[in-house]
């Protein structure tokens, strides 16, 4: 579904673009939160395999280390865990940022899990399940542009009423050649910074794509005190036609 | 089975062929506390003593999957239990391994995956567990597998079995799953059971109280009171008869994941259908498992208005088969006299019931004849009702909090009433010391009874330090007074449940030690006091993790 409106909206705006009073004119802050979800999301189906590794406040070697393998298809997503031993086997299907199962191979049962899970973390990382469960933002916050820093543009992200999660208020900078979001700052209801996040080293999947991913996302948590979070990402790959069986409870509860 | 991975992962006998090893090492000490001295034959040093180690295990679990592209996958998960205690009857005996060191294995799986045999359709033959349900632990739609009661802390640990299953896609979220699982296996009870049926201050579970009075009376009078009691099963046949099926069609409807699923085949926990007291003053006891068919259903989601409350809400109606009780008593001229009684007079005792060795109803003269009145019932056909429905919030980030209300707890079953042991045995009033003018003494003590089907409330939450590396854990089981138009029996109701308290640490990645209790709280009439149930014990367990 993500796909659909994201190509849509890049329909529209390539259209806006060939009009020539618009060609001159800089892009909205819609239009780039647009671009930015589009750029994120610009795959039929995307495979990759993640190294977690979670650092305690100020240390150089991580606390634990977790590794796992993505697979996401429209708004669906399946995460599977490799290690540590005692997460081995486990599973998440992710269907929409609302719907989300676990299964757990010690009770050999899939478990559906209320959306309060989304706010808490995983396995102690800085990462939190609603992190996981999107790439997008335009359907949940409504953007502003504040600004221009370097080669982004700077968003400010206010939650839309009705909507839920787990910040009420986002800084997001937006490349303006490749509509990746490189960098977003997360803010609690006080307004207070929360959590920064940053995406480096985008890298072209494998496979017939255009799209890029993030070789290393930091999550770095301020209210632990800077308690850190490296996701390392590998052998990503797009539009591989994976089936739509792979993201059912079905296939969930096969395990590994 | 390591053998077999090392061989195989050197030597694959398809190129595509994928291995898995995993498992874990683990060892679990316990101590009884407070409980009352059960002797138990095996491992002979395993007593179950008022207090004591009851517990000094190590497991080694060594699960192997192998899979075949896409299409087939095999998977073998066998524990190895090393007792710790000995078994030594004789200096025979210490001189062999298997009696110096014990030990047990346990398979858990042993099944073959063939995915898409046609299309929409998997099949899974072999040895496996089919949980279903939404709810946490208690749920009344997980029939096809007894379970395993054999350790408290295991507790909702089902027993794998031999079945076929059979899972078919047609659309979307949509699974028709059909099992048959072609052998019965009974649920393995806590050491602790026999208990239940042995000690003669516990009545008949006879629904009528005129026939359950009579039975009490003969078993507990010092004059005619059995001095063994020997228990004995009478397991299901083998047969196609006996097989249980079983149909779940799950989905999902705005937005709540819901089932709808059919079980016909028994309840995995004997039920007394026969007592013959012998002329030697022993007594056997004869226990049957229950047929039953269950309709269920369950849904399950989220609220979101409530800050994205988990819920749950599954029940079933079960259809049992009746079970009745029949009294034998051995006569010199080696028939046996039944006690029956007469449906129209209050279920009062009739005499004269005499059956010869060929199990025929016979006259005073030796003729065959029609017996007279009808056994008293244990479990009435009545369909009754088990529910559990719960919730789940994480308050912040580091609780997680989990509460049900469940009607029926795992190992009840039937309509009617259930009858609990003495506080103080040698307080009964219906032993002839401790009437007066043929009633009961003042302050002796009847036995206690209650509705069969409690109502309890099971909650805890999990406080996560630490970035998770400890947990605080505390969960328990209360045991609510039962309301009802029928029995009227709230006034009877006497607090009991269970605490189970734990801290586990993760020393590192796989790694996790853990030490807490499990206690039952109560006092001997209740649900979780009786000494059949258990005993509380204090545990430090070490698990690693490959």
């Amino acid at each position: 579904m993500n796909v659909v409106r994201s190509t849509l909206a890049l329909a529209a705006l390539t259209a806006c673009a060939s009009a020539p009073a618009a060609r001159a004119a800089a892009p909205t802050a819609a239009e780039i939160l647009q671009l930015a979800d589009h750029a994120a999301s610009d795959y039929a189906d995307l495979s990759f395999e993640s190294k977690m590794k979670i650092f305690e406040p100020g240390a150089a070697a991580p606390a634990k280390e977790i590794s796992f393998i993505t697979s996401i298809k429209g708004d669906k997503r399946l995460i599977r865990f490799l290690s540590p031993a005692d997460l081995k086997g486990m599973g998440m299907l992710i269907e929409s940022r609302d719907v989300m199962y676990a299964f757990l191979p010690g009770f050999n049962r899939i478990r559906r899990l209320g959306t309060h899970m989304k706010s808490q973390t995983l396995f102690g990382s800085d990462v939190s399940n609603e992190e996981t469960s999107s790439n997008t933002y335009a359907a949940v916050y409504t953007p502003r542009l504040v600004g221009e820093e370097g080669p982004s543009w700077v968003l400010e992200l206010t939650l839309n009423t009705e909507k839920e999660a787990e910040f009420p208020k986002l800084k997001m900078w937006v490349d303006k050649a490749n509509h990746y979001a490189t960098k977003i700052e997360s803010f609690d209801a006080a307004g207070k910074g929360a959590m920064t996040q940053t995406r480096l080293n985008f890298t072209k999947d494998f496979g017939d794509t255009q799209h890029y991913t993030p070789a290393t996302v930091t999550f770095v948590d301020h209210r632990r005190n800077d308690h850190r979070t490296e996701i390392w990402n590998a052998n990503a790959k797009a539009n591989q036609k994976l089936s739509d069986d792979l993201f059912s409870q079905r296939n969930l509860a096969r395990g590994n | 089975m390591a053998t077999l991975a090392v061989l195989c992962n050197v030597s694959p006998a398809h190129a595509d062929l994928d291995l898995k090893f995993s498992g874990l090492i683990s060892s679990d000490i316990r101590y009884r506390l407070y409980g009352e001295p059960i002797p138990i034959a095996y491992p002979s040093q395993a007593q179950l003593p008022s207090h004591g180690f009851s517990r000094n295990d190590n497991d080694i679990k060594a699960k192997l999957t192998l899979s075949l592209s896409d299409k087939v996958k095999a998977v073998a998960d066998t524990d190895l239990y090393l007792y710790g205690f000995s078994d030594l009857h004789d200096l025979d005996s210490t001189t062999l391994r298997p009696n110096i060191d014990p030990y047990r294995i346990e398979v858990n799986a042993a099944y073959l995956d063939i995915y898409k045999v046609l299309p929409g359709l998997d099949l899974r033959v072999g040895r496996q567990v089919v949980v279903w349900g939404a709810a946490d632990q208690f749920n009344p739609t997980a029939n096809i597998n007894t379970l395993d009661f054999s350790d408290a802390l295991l507790f909702g640990k089902a027993l794998a079995n031999n079945m076929v299953r059979a899972d078919y896609n047609p659309k979307g979220d949509w699974v028709l799953t059909a099992v048959w699982v072609p052998v019965f296996r009974p649920a393995e009870l806590p050491r602790t059971a026999p208990v239940a049926l042995q000690q003669l201050d516990r009545p008949a579970p006879v629904q009528e109280g005129n026939p359950r009075d009579f039975f009490y009376n003969e078993q507990i009078n010092p004059a005619l009171a059995p001095t063994t009691v020997n228990v004995v099963t009478q397991v299901p046949d083998v047969s196609i008869q006996n097989s249980q099926l079983a149909l779940r069609l799950a989905g999902r409807v705005l937005g709540q994941d819901v089932s709808l699923s059919y079980y016909h085949g028994r309840f995995g926990i004997p039920m007394p259908a026969q007592t013959v007291f012998h002329a030697d003053r022993t007594a056997d006891v004869g226990v049957v498992w229950p047929k039953e068919d269950v309709i269920g259903g369950d849904i399950a989601g989220t609220i979101e208005r409530l800050a994205g409350l988990g819920y749950w809400i599954e029940g079933t109606v079960t259809f049992p088969e009746e079970i009745t009780y029949a009294l034998y008593q051995d006569r010199p001229d080696g028939k046996r006299n039944e006690f029956r009684f007469d449906p129209y007079n209050d279920m009062n005792v009739l005499f004269g019931n005499v059956v010869d060795m060929m199990g025929h109803y016979v006259s005073p003269m030796g003729q065959v004849q029609d017996s007279s009145g009808v056994r008293p019932t244990v479990v009435p056909t009545t369909p009754f009702l088990k529910l559990t429905a719960g919730a789940d919030m994480t308050l912040g980030r580091h609780v997680y909090v989990n509460a049900q209300y469940v009607h029926g707890f795992v190992d009840e079953f039937g309509a009617g009433v259930a009858m609990h042991p003495l506080q103080n045995p040698a307080n009964n009033c219906a032993l002839p010391g401790n009437q007066v003018n043929g009633k009961g003494r003042p302050g002796c003590e009847n036995p206690r009874i209650d509705q069969r089907l409690g109502d309890y409330i099971v909650a805890g939450m999990d406080l996560k330090l630490a970035d998770d590396v400890v947990l605080v854990r505390l969960f328990g089981v209360v045991k609510l007074p039962s309301l009802d138009d029928t029995w009227h029996l709230e006034s009877s109701w006497k607090p009991t449940g269970v605490l189970f308290p734990q801290l586990a640490w993760t020393v590192t990645d796989g790694t996790e030690l853990s030490v807490g209790a499990f206690l039952f709280l109560g006092d001997r009439t209740t649900k979780f006091g009786d000494p059949a149930a258990g005993a509380s014990e204090a545990f430090l367990r070490g698990k690693f993790t490959y």
